[in-house]
């Protein structure tokens, strides 16, 4: 049996007096599609932005640091501890982006330039001459169903995210983290967005984390499931064996939907 | 007390470690990058800067000539007007003005780019934020601050001389003479040090205040004035502790 994508091993970040991210003992499969469940505020974005070990800000401001273990098992290397780096050690290692693709929730798109230079820069930066990078740019921008030259200020909802995901694959990483990306979408975008997801993970395994509150986006992509609850992992594992819990954090969900004005 | 010191001590460090990284960066940032940054703050500021420099240099000139004028000296008007101008006057005044343009601008830009998610992104992407943003930034504010108070003593001693040929009835050729020979190389060395030195001050303010965590946009607008407000009052005080420096070192 192949090494998971992510083991972590007692893992806490304190978050401030009434919340703290404690998970004992946690791994994420490889090249299969996870999914991080739980009601708001449960720590599903908090663990997914330390997976990317992209949680701090420029200045260390946070009131403590994470502790434990969070290995990444790259598909070929030797395992890292993503805790033991700092952000300079992290920078100089470049497993953001290379190995490691993010999609957040508020897209973080490079306002001043246009499609093709959000997805370009990334691979400019690390040397890749400028034809060739807005070559790559404008070969994901026809996958993802954009035009390159389009202002950010332009595009919709629905568009931002497909160039936020456009982006997070400019430099191919085997692993891609998704904090709701189907978050706020039209019925349409919505289904259109998803089925590029769901293309992308059959046509090339990847190990793909997706934060989502949706049923249907478990229904079409989930293989694995981790359910969260208070900082602390209340189930996970394979969509069989979590079925009671997820039928039950379901079926609350649906409730408090139809509760809700 | 011993809170407001503890902050204190905070930002320090934290003002430290915007030039510390600038420092580690700078070798390798595009001079593509720092010749933007160098329109955006410093060439932008120009007009600006040199218009209140003529105004400024008209009316020291003008008070001066007054007060000397009581004492029977009115002859060292272009004296008094240059030395005030290099040493004190036009450092000061560029820093204020470079405050408020530059110091702002640099909060709200990297503000921006916090609160839009940009600055996550980049960290998301192994691009280096000192490299791309920072670097440039800083250096630009440093050399524009600099490059900027050189202009404002040339355009204050415009002002000086045209006050003194309109007002005062002395020749342009002749204040010109006086206002140069009046001036010493240590007074160039005061005013260009202290330059510099305000530079270091609002860009590291500016960057600070720019890449501080921000939850929401009210934050944004509190953090730039809070970028204009510091490095305002730290650039008045500091100039009288720089100025007490270099006169016991250079004179």
């Amino acid at each position: 049996m192949s090494a998971p994508a992510y083991q972590l091993r007692d893992l806490r970040w304190p978050l401030g007096p009434g919340f703290a991210l404690h998970v004992d003992a946690l791994d994420i499969p490889r090249g299969l599609t996870t999914t991080l469940l739980g009601p708001s505020a449960s720590g599903k974005s908090t663990l997914l932005s330390l997976l990317g070990r992209v949680e701090s800000g420029y200045f260390p401001e946070a009131a403590a640091p994470p502790t434990g273990q969070l290995v990444y098992h790259p598909p070929s290397g030797e395992p890292v501890d993503l805790l033991a780096l700092d952000e300079q050690e992290l920078l100089r290692a470049r497993l953001r982006g290379d190995q490691i693709g993010v999609v957040f929730q508020r897209e973080g798109l490079f306002v001043d330039r246009d499609a093709r230079d959000n997805v370009a820069w990334p691979l400019s930066a690390r040397g890749v001459p400028l034809e060739r990078a807005r070559a790559r740019a404008d070969e994901l921008l026809a996958r993802t169903g954009l035009t390159p030259d389009r202002r950010v200020a332009t595009l919709s909802g629905g568009e931002r995210k497909r160039l936020a995901l456009a982006r997070a694959l400019a430099l191919d990483p085997p692993t891609l983290l998704l904090d709701e990306p189907f978050t706020g979408l039209d019925p349409s975008a919505l289904r259109g967005l998803r089925d590029l997801v769901d293309s992308l993970r059959r046509e090339h395994p990847r190990t793909i984390v997706l934060v989502t509150h949706q049923p249907g986006d478990i229904e079409q992509l989930a293989e694995h499931v981790v359910l969260l609850r208070q900082g602390r992992v209340e189930a996970a594992g394979p969509l069989d064996a979590v079925a009671d819990p997820l039928a039950r954090y379901l079926a609350a969900s649906r409730t408090a939907d139809g509760a809700s004005p | 007390m011993r809170a407001g010191l503890t902050r204190l001590g905070s930002e320090g460090r934290c003002l430290a470690t915007v030039l510390w990284r600038t420092g580690r960066a700078s070798p390798h940032i595009r001079g593509s990058d720092l010749r933007d940054q160098l329109g955006r703050l410093a060439l932008s500021a120009l007009p600006l800067i040199s218009v209140a420099a003529l105004f400024a240099g008209m009316v020291i000139a003008l008070q001066t000539s007054l007060q000397l004028a009581r004492l029977g000296s009115g002859h060292l008007v272009a004296d008094v007007v240059s030395v005030s101008l290099v040493r004190e006057l036009a450092p000061i005044f560029t820093a204020l003005l470079m405050a408020g343009k530059a110091g702002a601008g640099l909060a709200s830009e990297l503000g921006m780019v916090v609160l839009s998610g940009q600055a996550q992104a980049m960290r998301a992407l192994s691009l280096d934020i000192d490299r791309e943003l920072v670097a440039p930034r800083v250096l630009a504010c440093v050399a524009g601050t600099f490059l900027l108070t050189v202009a404002a003593i040339l355009t204050g001693l415009l002002g000086g001389m045209v006050l003194g040929s309109a007002r005062l009835g002395l020749s342009p050729v002749h204040y010109l003479n006086r206002a140069v020979h009046a001036l010493a190389p240590a007074d160039f060395a005061c005013g260009l040090l202290k330059a510099l030195a305000f530079g270091v001050l609002i860009a590291a303010i500016g960057c600070r205040q720019g890449l501080r965590d921000k939850s929401d946009p009210a934050e944004l607008g509190r953090h730039t004035m809070t970028a204009v407000v510091a490095s305002s009052f730290l650039i008045l005080v500091s100039d009288h502790v720089l100025t007490t420096l270099i006169v016991a070192c250079i004179g």
